[in-house]
């Protein structure tokens, strides 16, 4: 064929700046019918902005959208519904207290005023099989796996009949068996006419799954590759605008002294059997790597540790002491750190500056020159001013991109984690819980943050990571447990292996976290 | 409802925003008085003339803003933490009850210690009235939405019940209390009463205390995101109590004010709903005691000029409060929403 089709949606020099930084920089790009578009770039490469055009989110200061080879204006989320535009954010746009059947029902109205609650858990799990999607119905949204949740975004946009869908990111928190479901799904459905723009930065999922490749670079189109021409390491050099270090090392451990023991903990989780951990003793020294999918006890485990949910019998040491009744300030004053899951949920306060988020812990002693000059006299005073200048060494050493000042929810996503683990690790924690610490942060931003936790290894500190990322956990951990159901399996050294990781937590968990 | 609010702060525009804010409503009263048959332009002058055309006249100002300052104070804590406490008019009740009972039961003592303990027991009974909404919300999870409007009815019941039975005047004539046996200290032979210097002094103290202290920085912290700052270490039960029995001193305060330096008696319905207005107050002044200091002085301004009003432009005194209403929805109306994408770029 000689002839190029006229693409589904094109984006023709489309430019966007928020103030002084440049989001997108004249940016041309097809999208095609029958293809999985895969956008490929560091976190603020402008992947998401540029989708937010498409989706209406986000007006472009510069430049055209076609859809069908028609000029179009795209002013609103509703116009792109219109447009068959559907958008799944990676930060999941549902009513958390209504069950999935309700959700759906939201977007795609079955069109009766009266219904029953029967006829729509049919429909949503009639059109659900169409899809090959699998969703529990009945339950609050907000208690479902983020799996499962995932999967009701996609079957919400498909639902809409979009004949464009965009996926921000969307295997962030999905195991490898988790992804390959989700690629068959929109595999079968790209067949029928349709397209797929699919966001990430993992560079063997695109590179399995794309039938195109565009990589974006500080806002603007660096390279377009068919998988067939290209490899990883081409793509990573693309991306990130060089070579990609060697992967990190892994010294030797050196166990120091027990700093967190559990015996015979038991929590209750909001669903499903309770957490349950016969015994864990992590030594200083030790990165002690939990696998699972998040909905198993992922959450439940990580709040048991920083004091956020009580647990109901047990035993918790830290350092040798019993921590079990002590509350999060408590235990963050004996050394605690805590890197969660969802950072603009429980890690950040988006609407403060960069600084007070650094300092959200507290201040270690008061510190007097923290001070505002005039009430330097006062303890417990604070100057917002002297906040930003002592902020600005923190922000050298973790590599932050960002004014001290400015509004946190200003920085790329990579960079907020970053500010996360800066404040934790700043405050030497003996103790440290990660849960999905590089979570939809880039190549290097992950590689960094690998980096700091290895390095606090060395320097002492017992690291309990939770994680869906199975290569993660491979190459930092120590040991290794699963988190199944809320039930605690160690294992064995010799199983320290991709495959046998892998089934011990698929099969039965392929459905999600509902045990 | 908090970022709303700070909307109002954010410096770009802030002169244009503010003048429309102004002039839609000045214009909207306008039309509305000419509709209903009065010369809105003699409204304005007696109400400008009842606000500032004399000494005595600014004094009245002056004397409104200061139960306004203290509640919209009172508010302006709780929201900036994201507590709704509309509780402020109770609070001040409370302490206009309290400073009536010292001060006309505790006449035996020196009136160097009475004064003081008087303003403090105004203190406590608001922080009381407040403490009760905390601890309900704290450790019972009730809504202090709820909790403080039910204690306002709860005050304005006590008071009604208090100036007819144990605070009623010694005479039993009129359903009111005794002449408190201490005033607050008067500035020359005015009216202004030294209340307002210690409303100023709070003002200051708590501009300090949220923006320039730790304590502040933990109660704006969780006003704006509460999971993260309980998960960063903040006890949310004492951060919640603690803010509702130091607002609810803040406005009971102004409620013993009130009593000892201008009612200088507990009369029912003493006040006209300053504990209302103070959330106007409160979000017109962008959640800043600087702001509300200003915004307390001009709704001071309508309310000591509505007298006038009525009088000599006929217009009934009710009118000024459609006037804040007004002013209140349009400052909200002409503050944008904020960017539907809160997250960053990328």
């Amino acid at each position: 064929m000689n002839r190029a089709p006229t693409p589904l949606l094109r984006f023709e020099n489309v430019s966007r700046r928020f103030g002084p930084v440049t989001a997108l920089d004249r940016v041309t790009l097809d999208v095609r019918a029958g293809e999985i578009h895969a956008l490929l770039g560091e976190n603020g490469a402008g992947k998401s902005t540029l989708m937010h055009v498409a989706a209406g989110l986000e007006q472009p200061d510069a430049g055209e959208l076609w859809i069908d080879g028609q000029p179009r204006e795209i002013d609103s989320p509703r116009a792109a519904a219109t447009l068959g535009i559907g958008l799944v954010s990676q930060h999941f746009a549902l009513a958390p207290a209504l069950s999935a059947e309700e959700n759906y029902e939201l977007v795609c109205r079955a069109g009766r005023r009266l219904y029953r609650r029967r006829d729509l858990e049919h429909r949503l799990e009639r059109d659900g099989r169409v899809h090959g999607l699998r969703i529990p119905s009945r339950r609050p949204v907000g208690e479902l796996a983020v799996g499962d949740q995932q999967r009701l975004e996609i079957l919400k946009a498909l639902g809409t009949e979009s004949r464009i869908l965009i996926l921000d990111e969307p295997t962030a928190a999905l195991t490898a068996h988790e992804f390959e479901e989700l690629a068959s799904v929109l595999r079968r459905w790209r067949k029928t006419g349709r397209a797929v723009v699919f966001i990430s930065h993992k560079l063997e999922e695109v590179l399995a799954l794309a039938d195109r490749i565009t990589v974006l670079r500080r806002g603007a189109v660096v390279g377009e590759r068919i998988p067939g021409d290209t490899d990883a390491t081409e793509l990573a050099r693309l991306m990130i605008g060089e070579t990609l270090p060697p992967p990190l090392e892994r010294t030797q451990s050196k166990p120091g002294p027990v700093r967190l023991r559990i015996e015979n903990l038991r929590a209750e989780r909001d669903v499903g059997p309770p957490l349950e951990i016969p015994s864990l003793t992590i030594r200083g020294g030790e990165i002690f790597g939990v696998a699972g999918i998040d909905g198993n006890g992922q959450q439940e485990l990580f709040q048991v540790i920083t004091g956020e949910r009580q647990s109901e019998a047990g035993l918790l040491e830290m350092d040798g002491e019993d921590r079990l009744q002590a509350d999060v300030s408590q235990r963050a004053a004996r050394g605690l750190g805590a890197i969660p899951a969802d950072r603009h949920r429980h890690g950040l306060i988006l609407a403060m500056s960069v600084a007070e988020n650094l300092w959200l812990r507290g201040i270690p002693g008061d510190r007097r020159d923290l001070r505002p000059r005039w009430l330097r006299w006062l303890p417990g005073t604070l100057s917002r001013r002297r906040l930003v200048e002592a902020a600005a060494p923190v922000l050298a050493e973790f590599g932050i991109r960002g004014e001290a000042a400015a509004p946190v929810s200003e920085l790329s996503g990579g960079n907020q984690q970053k500010v996360v683990l800066a404040r934790e690790l700043s405050r030497e924690p003996g103790v440290l819980v990660a849960h999905n610490p590089t979570r939809g942060v880039d190549v290097l931003g992950a590689r960094f943050i690998h980096e700091k936790l290895l390095d606090h290894r060395a320097r002492g500190s017992a690291i309990v990571l939770i994680s869906t990322d199975l290569d993660e956990l491979l190459r930092l951990s120590d040991r290794l447990a699963v988190l199944v159901a809320g039930r605690w399996r160690e294992l064995p050294p010799e199983d320290r292996d991709r495959d046998v990781l892998g089934r011990a937590l698929g099969g039965r968990l392929s459905g999600g976290g509902d045990g | 409802m908090v970022e709303t609010a700070l909307r109002l702060t954010l410096p770009q525009h802030r002169a244009r925003r503010l003048a429309l804010a102004v002039l839609i409503p000045v214009g909207l009263m306008a039309l509305f008085l000419e509709l209903s048959g009065y010369s809105s332009l003699t409204t304005a002058r007696a109400l400008f003339e009842g606000a500032f055309g004399s000494g005595y006249a600014f004094e009245g100002t002056l004397l409104r803003a200061c139960p306004l300052l203290l509640c919209g104070l009172a508010v302006t804590l709780c929201f900036r933490a994201g507590l709704w406490n509309i509780g402020a008019e109770g609070q001040l009740l409370a302490g206009a009850l309290a400073a009536a009972a010292v001060g006309t039961r505790l006449t035996s003592w020196p009136v160097g210690l009475l004064l003081p303990t008087a303003l403090l027991a105004a203190s406590c009974a608001g922080a009381l009235v407040g403490g009760i909404a905390g601890g309900l919300r704290a450790f019972r999870g009730v809504p202090e939405v709820v909790s403080t409007l039910m204690l306002n009815f709860v005050l304005l019941q006590a008071i009604g019940w208090s100036v007819q039975g144990p605070l009623q005047e010694e005479s039993g004539a009129y359903p009111q209390g005794d002449l408190v046996a201490v005033p607050l200290p008067r500035f020359g032979d005015g009216r202004l009463h030294g209340g307002l210097v210690m409303a100023l002094v709070i003002t200051l103290a708590l501009e300090v205390l949220l923006f320039a202290t730790r304590i502040g920085f933990r109660w704006r912290a969780f006003g704006l995101n509460p999971e993260a700052t309980r998960a960063a270490g903040v006890r949310p039960r004492r951060l919640i109590v603690g803010l509702l029995l130091g607002a609810g001193a803040v406005a009971g305060l102004g409620g013993g004010i009130e009593i000892l330096g201008v009612t200088l008696r507990l009369l029912d319905g003493f006040s006209p709903g300053y504990g209302y207005s103070a959330i106007a107050v409160a979000l017109l002044g962008g959640l800043r005691p600087s702001g509300v200091l200003v915004a307390a002085f001009l709704f001071g301004a309508l309310e000591a000029g509505a007298g006038r009003m009525q009088r000599f432009a006929g217009v009934p005194a009710a009118m000024t409060y459609l006037a804040e209403a007004m002013i209140l929805l349009s400052v909200l109306w002409v503050t944008r929403p904020p960017s539907r994408r809160s997250g960053g770029v990328g």
